[in-house]
C-alpha cells in the first residue's frame, strides 16, 4: 500500500503544509455541496457525504433537528459513501485520495485506505457479496472485500486488493449485488465493463467497451443479473444497453443538460435520474413517453437516493451543489404520459419536498487585508464576515453588506508581506502555512491586529508565523519539553494569543490529520525547530534607501548616502536620525557653544523634537510617522529600485 | 519516395549557395534601370498608372508566343542563399488581396508625406521635419511595393527584354533584403534562414508600418487643425471613438462600415458640442465642422457635377444620383481613394471631388435609409425640427442647443434602425423617392448659392458649398458666433430649406453645419469682417479640404491590410470536469503550426492505425485541434467549484483569416544531438482544398464559403533548418475571378498568359506547370515538388473583392 499523497507525486522535494481549518466547534450544516447520500432504512438515518469534508449522520424521523453526528477524517471532498454491512460499516472516498472505513453506528473512523493516487471519485456496492469498488481520476478500480476491511485493526492492516487500469479518469462505477459485473464509466466516453469472479483470482476481465455516448459518462446502473446497463453522461442523454447484444438498446433524452445521477427500481422498469438541469424525471425504460418530472431543484443534482416504502420506493432524497438535502415523494407518479417534448412547459408533479435537512452556508470569496492578519469572506447567503488568522476566529458577521464596499472600507495604508495562503474548497476558511513564506511577515507591534499582548510584547517585533504556529501546537507536549530542560529559560516566551481547541491542524503530505498525541512524527522539521527548540532565525529584511533633502528647503545638500535598515523601521527613527546626524550637525556648526546638560535632556524628547522640526517625504508625500518603510515602497514609493526619501525642515 | 528524394539532389534543382553569384554585365544594368523607373514611378503616382494600363491593353493586342524565351513571370535574383525571401516574396505577391492592399499602404505614406512636408512648410520650422523613410518600417513598405512594381514592368516588357536567359526576368530584391536585415540582424549573413520566420517577421514589420503610420498621421494632424484650432480634444475623442467602432464592427460587411462611422461622428461631433460650453466650441468643432460640411456639401456637390438642371427635373435628377450613389456603392473603394490621395496642388479639387464621390456615397446611404426607416418617427423629428427652427430663428442659442439635442437623438435613433435593416439595398431602392425629397433641402442650399457665387474654375463647387452654409450660418449662429457679415439672402434660402426638409437627419446636419461652419472662418479669417476675397476664401478651402481629407482617411483608411488577410481569431475553451461549466478565451493567431508527426493519444490509437503511413494534412490539423485534458498535477483551479478539477482544453477556429497559413513544424530540436535542428522529411499529402475548420458549424460544412483553397507552398530541400533550398509554388489567379475585382490589377502579365496555372519560382527560375501536372506532383504521381512542402497557404473560396480589405 502506498501512503504517497498526490501533493508528492512528480515533486523531487517534500512539500509540507500544515493547515488549519477555522471552523466551529460543531459544525452542524452542510456547509457546501452534497455529493453523496445513503440511507439507512434499518435506523432510519441518513448519511450525507459533503464537499465540506464532513459525513454527516441525519435522523430522518425528526425533522425539526435531524443532526446526529460528524464523521470529520476527510480534509477533502468526499465524493461518495456506501453503506455496507446492513448500515454497519461505511466506506467513504474523498478527493484527499483517501477511502476511509467507518463504524456507521459509533460515526467513528475504523482504517484509512491509501491505495488511490489521485481523487477517489465513485464507489460501488455488491450487496450480497459485500464486495465494494472504488475508482477515481487515477485510472484504476480497486475491489475491497468489505469483512475484510471491518476486520482492520491498527497491526493488521493488510488487506488484498484486485485493481484494474482504465485508459481515463473514472468518473461512476456500478456493480451489481451478486458482484458479477462491474460497470465504469469515464472520460473515455465509453462504459467499460468487467465480469467479476469471486473466485477468480485473475481479478476483473475486461469484457466489452459500450461505444456512444459522445461526452463524459456521469453515472451508472445495473441491473441484478447484469445483463443490462444504464449509463448517464455529460451529453445529456441517458443510454440502456444491452450487455448480452454489446450495444446500445435505447437513447432517452429527457435532460436539457448533463446527466449526472441515475437511480434505477429494482425491477428495472423505471430510471430516475438527474442532473446539471436541476430537474428529476422518472422515465419508463419501456416506454420512454411515460416520463415524468418529479421536482425542480435549485442547484444542479448531485445524487439520487431512492427510500423504500411498503411496496416500492415512495420517495428520494436529491443532493445538489447546495448544502441542503431535499426528499421528494415519488408516490402518484406512475405511469403519466406526457406528450409533450417541449421540456419547458411541463410542470413538476410536486413543488414542495416532503422534508429537508437544512444547509448551512459556505464561503464563496475572501479577501485577505493589508495586514495580513484579518479576512474578509462573502458566503453563499451574501453574508459578508470578518475573520482573524491569527486567533483563528470569526470576528464579526457583518450581515448581507457589500463585499467591495468592506474591502474599501477596511484598507489600511500597511504593507505586510504574505505569510499564508487561503483555501475555500471546502467552504470553510482553510489556512494553508507553508515553509517557504510562513516566517516572512514581521510586525512591530500587534496591537492593531485585535490582540492585546502583555505589556513587556508591547514595542517587540513579532513574527506572525511563529506565533501563529506556536498557539496552533500549544498542547503538543514537546512545546514545552524544552523549557522544562533548560532552567535558563524556563519562563520562556508567554503564548501572545491561543486558537480554539477544536481547530483541526492538518499536516499535508502525509495527508493525515493529525492527532495531537503523534505530532513528533508529523510535524515537519521547519515548524518543530521553531516549536520545540525557539530557534527563530532573526534574518530581517533589509531595505536600501536614500535621504536627500527636500529640493526647496533652503539647506545645503548633504551627499546622497545609499542605507540600509530593516523595512519594519518606522519613518518616526528616520526622522529621529535625521534630526540627530543630518540636521544636529548643522545647528551645531551654528551655534559653536553647546551645553552637555541641554544635550542629555534634548536626546530624552528627542523624538518628540524631531518630529516637530523634520518631516519626511516620499514622492512628494508627507509622510506618517508611524508608517514603516516597506509600507512606503509599498504604497507610495511604488517602484522598484532603491526608496528614496526627502526630508524637510519645519518652520514653526 | 519524397523523403528519398528530398535529400538526393533532383536532377533540376540547384543546391544550396553560399557565394554570390557571378553577375553578368547586362543584367545589372537591367536591374539598374529598373530600379530608378520605379523611384521614380513611386513618386508620379497615378500617372503611372494610367500609362501602365495602356501598355497592358498595348500587349494584349500583340500577345506573342515565344518559347525560347524563359516565361513572362518575374523571378527574384539569388543574393547569396537568399532563396528563403525569394520564395516568401513570390508567395506574397500571389497571395490574393495583398499587392491591393501594399499598394493602398504605399499611397497613404506617399500622402502623409506630403502632409507632413507641407505643415513642415507651414511652420518654417525644417528641423522637426524627418523623412518618413527614418521609419525603417514604413521604409520596408516602399522597398517592397518599388520591388514588385519592379517585377510588374519586367513582366510587361517581358518581350523586349526576356531571353532565354533566366537572368533577364530576374529582379534584385537587394534593398529589400537590406532593409529587412536592418530590421532584423537575425537575417545577415549568408546562412539559410527559415523562411516561415521571414514570413511572420515581414508581416509583422507591415502591421508595424501600418500602425506607425496611423500614429504619425494622427500627429501631423494634431498638428494642423493646431494652428487654427488652439486644442483638439474633440477630434482625439472621435478618432479613438472611431477607432473603438471600427474594431467593434469588424465582422460586419465593410461598405456600412463608413456610414455607420459618419453617422456616429455626426452625432458624436454634435454631443460635443452640445456639451460643452458655447464659446469655446466653436474653435474646438473647427476641425470636425468642416467635416461635417464637407460631408454635407458633397450630396449636392456630386449632384451639381452631374447635373446642372433648373429645378423643375429637379426630382428625376435626384433619384439619378441616387442611383449613382449605389452604384458607387457597388464599386471598389481603391479608386475613390487613389483620387483622394492626391491632395496635390493641382489636382486638389479633383481628389476633392473623388473624395467627395465616396463621402457622397457613404452620407447617401445613411440618408436613405434613414429617411426610410424613420419615416414613423418623422413626424415626431420634424416636430422638433420645427421646434429648432423656431428657437433658431429666435435669439437664444443655448435653448436651440437643447432642441437640437433632442432631434439629434432622433437622428441616432434612426441611425440605429438603419443599422438594423442592414442599409439592404432593397431599402435603398425603396426609400429613393423619400431621400430624393429629403435632398431637395440640401440640393436647395447649394443651387441656391450656385447663382451667388462667381464660378471659380474647378475649385467653384467646393467654395459655393462651402459658402452656403456659411452663408446660412448667419442664421442659427445669433448669439455666440462673431460672423456679422452674413448676407441676408441666405437667411431666407435656409428657412425655405427647413421647411422643405423631410428627413430630420437632413435639417439637424444642416444646422450642425451652419452653426460650426462660422468659427471655422472666424478661425481662418478672424480680421475680415466679410470674406469677400475669393482667393483667400479659397487658400482656406483647400487647407481646410485637406484636412478634411486627412481626418476622412485617417478614420476610413486606417489600412489594417495585414489583419485583414492573415488574422483569425481561435478560441480556447476550458471544460470543468465537474461542474461543467465553460470558460472561454479568445485568441488571435496568424498561422497555425501543425505537427507533422502526432504523438500517439489514448483516443486516437484505436482505429486509425492503418492509415497512419500515410497521414493527410486534414488529420494533422484535427491532431492540433484536439482536446487537451489538464489532471494529474497539472489540474485546473475551477472558481465554480473552488477546487482544483481535471478540466477538458480545447481549440477551436472562430473566425477564420481570408488567407489560412498553415506551417508544417518540420523542424524539431528533441531528436538529434544538442543544439542540432533536425528535419522531419515525413511525407504529407496536401489537399488542394480545405474542408471547413469552424466549430459552430455542422461537421460537413455545406458553405462554399468557408472552404479553403491552396494557392501557394513554400517547400524547403535539404536537411536542416540552416542548409538547404527554398522554393515556392504559386497558383496564377484565373482571368475571370480576378477581372472582376478591380479595374487594374497588378499580376496582370502572368494572369494573361498563364491562368489557373502554377508557377514553380525558383530564384531567378520560373517554371510553369499547368493544373493537372502540379496536381500529379502534388501526389507524387509524375514526378514530385522539389523539396518537401513546408509551409502552405490557403485562400477563402470567395472573391477577394467580400474580403475586408
Amino acid at each position: 500500500m502506498s501512503s504517497l499523497g498526490r501533493g508528492s507525486v512528480g515533486q523531487g522535494k517534500k512539500k509540507v503544509q500544515i493547515s488549519f481549518i477555522i471552523r466551529d466547534e460543531v459544525e452542524k450544516y452542510n456547509r457546501s455541496g452534497v455529493n453523496a447520500i445513503q440511507h439507512d432504512p434499518d435506523l432510519k438515518r441518513l448519511y450525507s457525504a459533503g464537499r465540506d469534508s464532513i459525513i454527516r449522520i441525519w435522523d430522518t424521523r425528526t425533522k425539526k433537528d435531524p443532526y446526529l453526528k460528524s464523521m470529520e477524517h476527510h480534509i477533502d471532498w468526499v465524493n461518495d459513501i456506501v453503506l455496507c454491512c446492513r448500515g454497519r460499516i461505511m466506506l467513504s472516498a474523498s478527493s484527499d485520495s483517501t477511502i476511509k472505513v467507518w463504524n456507521a453506528h459509533e460515526g467513528t473512523c475504523m482504517a484509512t485506505l491509501r491505495p488511490h493516487r489521485d481523487y477517489v471519485k465513485c464507489l460501488a456496492y455488491a450487496k450480497d457479496v459485500e464486495v465494494v469498488a472504488s475508482a477515481g481520476l487515477d485510472k484504476t478500480i480497486y475491489l475491497w472485500d468489505v469483512e475484510e476491511l471491518a476486520a482492520l485493526t491498527s497491526t493488521n492492516n493488510n488487506v488484498k486488493e484486485s485493481k484494474v487500469h482504465e485508459k481515463s479518469s473514472i468518473y461512476s462505477l456500478a456493480i451489481n449485488p451478486p458482484g458479477t459485473i462491474l460497470a465504469c464509466g469515464s472520460t473515455e466516453k465509453a462504459v467499460g465493463v468487467y465480469s467479476v469472479g469471486v473466485m477468480d483470482t485473475r481479478g476483473p476481465q475486461d469484457i466489452m467497451r459500450l461505444k456512444g455516448h459522445t461526452d463524459n459518462v456521469r453515472a451508472l446502473v445495473l441491473n441484478r443479473d447484469g445483463t443490462q446497463c444504464l449509463s448517464g453522461s455529460s451529453d445529456g442523454t441517458i443510454r440502456l444497453w444491452s450487455l448480452g447484444q454489446q450495444r446500445c438498446v435505447a437513447t432517452y433524452r429527457v435532460h436539457d443538460d448533463s446527466v449526472w445521477a441515475l437511480q434505477a427500481n429494482e425491477s428495472f422498469t423505471t430510471v430516475y435520474s438527474g442532473g446539471r438541469d436541476r430537474r428529476v424525471w422518472a422515465t419508463d425504460l419501456l416506454n420512454p413517453d411515460y416520463r415524468t418530472l418529479i421536482c425542480e431543484e435549485k442547484s444542479p443534482i448531485l445524487k439520487l437516493e431512492l427510500v423504500k416504502g411498503d411496496t416500492d420506493y415512495d420517495s428520494m432524497w436529491v443532493a445538489t451543489t447546495d448544502s441542503t438535502i431535499k426528499n421528494w415523494s415519488l408516490k402518484n407518479i406512475q405511469k403519466r404520459l406526457s406528450g409533450e417534448y417541449d421540456n419547458e412547459n411541463i410542470k413538476p408533479v410536486y413543488t414542495q419536498p416532503n422534508s429537508t435537512i437544512k444547509g448551512g452556508s459556505s464561503i464563496r470569496q475572501y479577501h485577505v487585508l493589508n495586514d495580513k492578519c484579518h479576512i474578509l469572506t462573502k458566503d453563499t447567503e451574501n453574508n459578508v464576515a470578518l475573520w482573524n488568522v491569527l486567533s483563528a476566529r470569526l470576528i464579526e458577521n457583518l450581515g448581507k453588506v457589500s463585499f467591495e464596499e468592506e474591502i474599501k472600507k477596511r484598507f489600511k495604508m500597511v504593507h505586510v508581506p504574505h505569510w499564508f495562503t487561503v483555501d475555500l474548497k471546502i467552504g470553510l476558511l482553510t489556512i494553508h502555512l507553508d515553509e517557504s513564506d510562513v516566517f516572512s511577515a514581521w510586525v512591530s507591534s500587534i496591537r492593531d491586529l485585535g490582540i492585546n499582548p502583555p505589556s513587556e510584547w508591547e514595542d517587540c517585533k513579532i513574527n506572525l508565523g511563529q506565533q501563529l504556529l506556536r498557539a496552533l501546537f500549544e498542547h503538543w507536549p514537546k512545546s514545552h519539553m524544552y523549557e522544562n530542560q533548560d532552567g535558563m529559560r524556563e519562563m520562556a516566551d508567554p503564548l501572545l494569543f491561543s486558537v480554539p481547541e477544536h481547530t483541526p491542524i492538518l499536516i499535508k503530505d502525509a495527508d493525515k490529520e493529525t492527532q495531537q498525541k503523534c505530532l513528533n512524527e508529523e510535524v515537519p522539521s521547519w515548524a518543530a525547530e521553531v516549536l520545540a527548540h525557539k530557534n527563530m532565525s532573526q534574518t530581517v529584511t533589509k531595505i536600501a534607501f536614500f535621504l536627500l533633502q527636500y529640493p526647496n528647503s533652503g539647506i545645503k545638500t548633504a551627499p546622497k548616502d545609499r542605507l540600509s535598515a530593516s523595512d519594519m523601521i518606522q519613518v518616526r527613527k528616520v526622522i529621529e536620525h535625521v534630526y540627530e546626524k543630518v540636521l544636529r550637525q548643522g545647528v551645531e556648526n551654528g551655534h559653536q557653544s553647546g551645553e552637555s546638560g541641554d544635550h542629555e535632556k534634548e536626546a530624552q524628547d528627542i523624538s518628540k523634537l524631531a518630529a516637530e522640526k523634520v518631516e519626511l517625504l516620499c514622492n512628494d508625500q508627507v509622510l506618517d510617522a508611524n508608517m514603516d518603510l516597506r509600507t512606503v515602497k509599498h504604497f507610495i514609493w511604488k517602484q522598484s529600485g532603491d526608496l528614496t526619501l526627502h526630508y524637510r525642515l519645519l518652520n514653526r | 519516395m519524397v523523403i528519398a528524394d528530398a535529400e538526393s539532389p533532383g536532377p533540376l534543382k540547384k543546391r544550396p549557395r553560399l557565394s554570390l553569384k557571378v553577375q553578368k554585365n547586362n543584367e545589372s544594368k537591367d536591374v539598374k534601370v529598373g530600379k530608378e523607373e520605379t523611384d521614380q514611378g513611386g513618386e508620379k503616382g497615378k500617372e503611372v498608372f494610367e500609362e501602365e494600363n495602356d501598355v497592358i491593353e498595348r500587349d494584349l493586342n500583340k500577345e506573342e508566343n515565344s518559347k525560347s524565351v524563359v516565361p513572362a513571370a518575374a523571378s527574384l535574383e539569388n543574393l547569396g542563399n537568399t532563396c528563403f525571401l525569394n520564395s516568401v516574396l513570390q508567395v506574397l505577391r500571389y497571395t490574393p488581396g495583398f499587392l491591393p492592399g501594399l499598394e493602398l499602404l504605399y499611397q497613404e505614406i506617399i500622402q502623409v508625406e506630403k502632409l507632413r512636408k507641407q505643415d513642415v512648410l507651414n511652420k518654417e520650422d525644417a528641423g522637426v521635419f524627418e523623412p518618413l523613410e527614418s521609419n525603417k518600417s514604413i521604409h520596408l513598405v516602399k522597398d517592397l511595393y518599388r520591388l514588385y512594381k519592379n517585377m510588374e514592368q519586367r513582366e510587361e516588357n517581358h518581350e523586349e527584354k526576356a531571353t532565354s536567359d533566366v537572368m533577364s526576368m530576374a529582379v534584385k530584391p537587394q534593398k529589400l533584403l537590406n532593409i529587412i536585415r536592418e530590421l532584423n540582424p537575425m537575417f545577415e549573413g549568408y546562412l539559410q534562414h527559415d523562411a516561415q520566420e521571414l514570413l511572420r517577421c515581414v508581416l509583422s514589420y507591415l502591421q508595424d508600418s501600418e500602425k506607425d503610420l496611423f500614429n504619425i498621421k494622427k500627429n501631423v494632424l494634431e498638428k494642423l487643425p493646431n494652428k487654427e484650432v488652439p486644442k483638439n480634444v474633440i477630434m482625439d475623442r472621435f478618432l479613438s471613438k472611431c477607432a473603438r467602432l471600427k474594431s467593434e464592427n469588424q465582422p460586419q460587411n465593410v461598405f456600412h462600415q463608413p456610414d455607420i462611422l459618419d453617422q456616429i461622428e455626426q452625432s458624436e461631433a454634435a454631443k460635443t458640442s452640445i456639451t460643452q460650453t458655447t464659446t469655446p466650441v466653436e474653435a474646438d468643432t473647427a476641425c470636425l465642422a468642416q467635416e461635417e460640411v464637407f460631408k454635407m456639401e458633397n450630396v449636392p456637390n456630386s449632384k451639381l457635377r452631374t447635373t446642372r438642371t433648373p429645378r423643375g427635373k429637379k426630382q428625376s435628377e435626384e433619384q439619378k444620383s441616387n442611383q449613382k450613389t449605389k452604384q458607387a456603392l457597388k464599386q471598389n473603394t481603391p479608386r475613390s481613394r487613389k483620387g483622394c490621395d492626391e491632395p496635390d496642388g493641382t489636382t486638389e479639387s479633383k481628389g476633392v471631388e473623388c473624395n467627395g464621390r465616396r463621402k457622397n456615397t457613404e452620407t447617401g446611404t445613411s440618408e436613405v435609409s434613414d429617411s426610410g426607416t424613420g419615416e414613423e418617427k418623422m413626424e415626431t423629428d420634424c416636430g422638433d425640427n420645427k421646434t429648432v427652427n423656431g428657437k433658431v430663428n429666435g435669439e437664444s442659442g443655448k435653448k436651440d442647443k437643447n432642441g437640437k439635442q433632442q432631434t439629434i437623438l432622433g437622428m441616432f435613433q434612426n441611425q440605429k434602425a438603419g443599422k438594423r435593416l442592414g442599409m439592404s439595398r432593397t431599402i435603398l431602392r425603396n426609400s429613393t423617392a423619400k431621400s430624393g425629397a429629403a435632398c431637395q433641402t440640401s440640393d436647395g442650399l447649394v443651387n441656391g448659392h450656385c447663382r451667388d457665387e462667381p464660378g471659380l474654375g474647378k475649385t467653384e463647387d467646393v467654395v459655393k458649398c462651402k459658402s452656403a452654409p456659411a452663408l446660412a450660418n448667419g442664421v442659427v449662429s445669433g448669439s455666440p458666433s462673431k460672423n456679422q457679415s452674413s448676407p441676408r439672402k441666405p437667411v431666407v434660402k435656409l428657412e425655405k430649406c427647413d421647411r422643405v426638409c423631410n428627413s430630420p437627419l437632413k435639417s439637424v446636419s444642416a444646422q450642425l453645419a451652419t452653426q460650426k461652419l462660422s468659427p471655422c472662418k472666424s478661425g481662418s479669417s478672424p480680421s475680415k469682417g466679410s470674406p469677400r476675397d475669393a482667393k483667400q476664401r479659397l487658400d482656406f478651402v483647400v487647407t481646410s479640404e485637406n484636412k478634411v481629407l486627412n481626418s476622412i482617411n485617417l478614420k476610413a483608411i486606417k489600412t489594417n491590410f495585414i489583419e485583414d488577410l492573415f488574422l483569425g481569431k481561435m478560441m480556447l475553451r476550458t471544460k470543468c470536469c465537474e461542474c461543467e461549466n465553460c470558460r472561454e478565451r479568445i485568441e488571435d493567431f496568424h498561422d497555425i503550426s501543425v505537427p507533422v508527426r502526432v504523438e500517439k493519444t489514448e483516443e486516437s490509437d484505436d482505429e486509425e492505425k492503418e492509415e497512419d503511413s500515410d497521414s493527410c494534412l486534414r488529420k494533422l490539423m484535427f491532431a492540433f485541434t484536439e482536446v487537451e485534458r489538464l489532471r494529474d498535477d497539472n489540474k485546473y483551479f475551477c472558481d465554480t467549484c473552488l477546487s482544483h478539477v481535471e478540466a477538458e482544453r480545447s481549440l477551436h477556429y472562430q473566425g477564420l483569416p481570408n488567407i489560412l497559413t498553415l506551417h508544417l513544424k518540420r523542424f524539431s530540436t528533441s531528436s538529434g544531438m544538442f543544439g542540432y535542428v533536425s528535419k522531419i522529411n515525413d511525407h504529407v499529402s496536401i489537399p488542394l482544398s480545405l474542408p471547413c475548420l469552424r466549430y459552430k458549424c455542422p461537421s460537413p460544412c455545406s458553405r462554399p464559403d468557408h472552404r479553403y483553397l491552396l494557392y501557394a507552398i513554400i517547400t524547403h530541400a535539404g536537411v536542416t533548418l540552416t542548409s538547404g533550398h527554398y522554393l515556392s509554388y504559386v497558383h496564377v489567379p484565373s482571368n475571370q475571378v480576378q477581372g472582376r475585382e478591380s479595374p487594374r490589377h497588378f499580376l496582370s502579365t502572368p494572369t494573361r498568359r498563364y491562368p489557373g496555372q502554377w508557377l514553380e519560382c525558383d530564384d531567378e527560375t520560373v517554371r510553369v506547370h499547368d493544373e493537372e501536372s502540379f496536381l500529379g506532383m502534388l501526389q507524387g504521381e509524375e514526378g514530385s515538388l522539389m523539396g518537401t512542402p513546408y509551409v502552405l497557404f490557403y485562400h477563402r473560396n470567395t472573391p477577394v473583392s467580400t474580403w475586408s480589405v
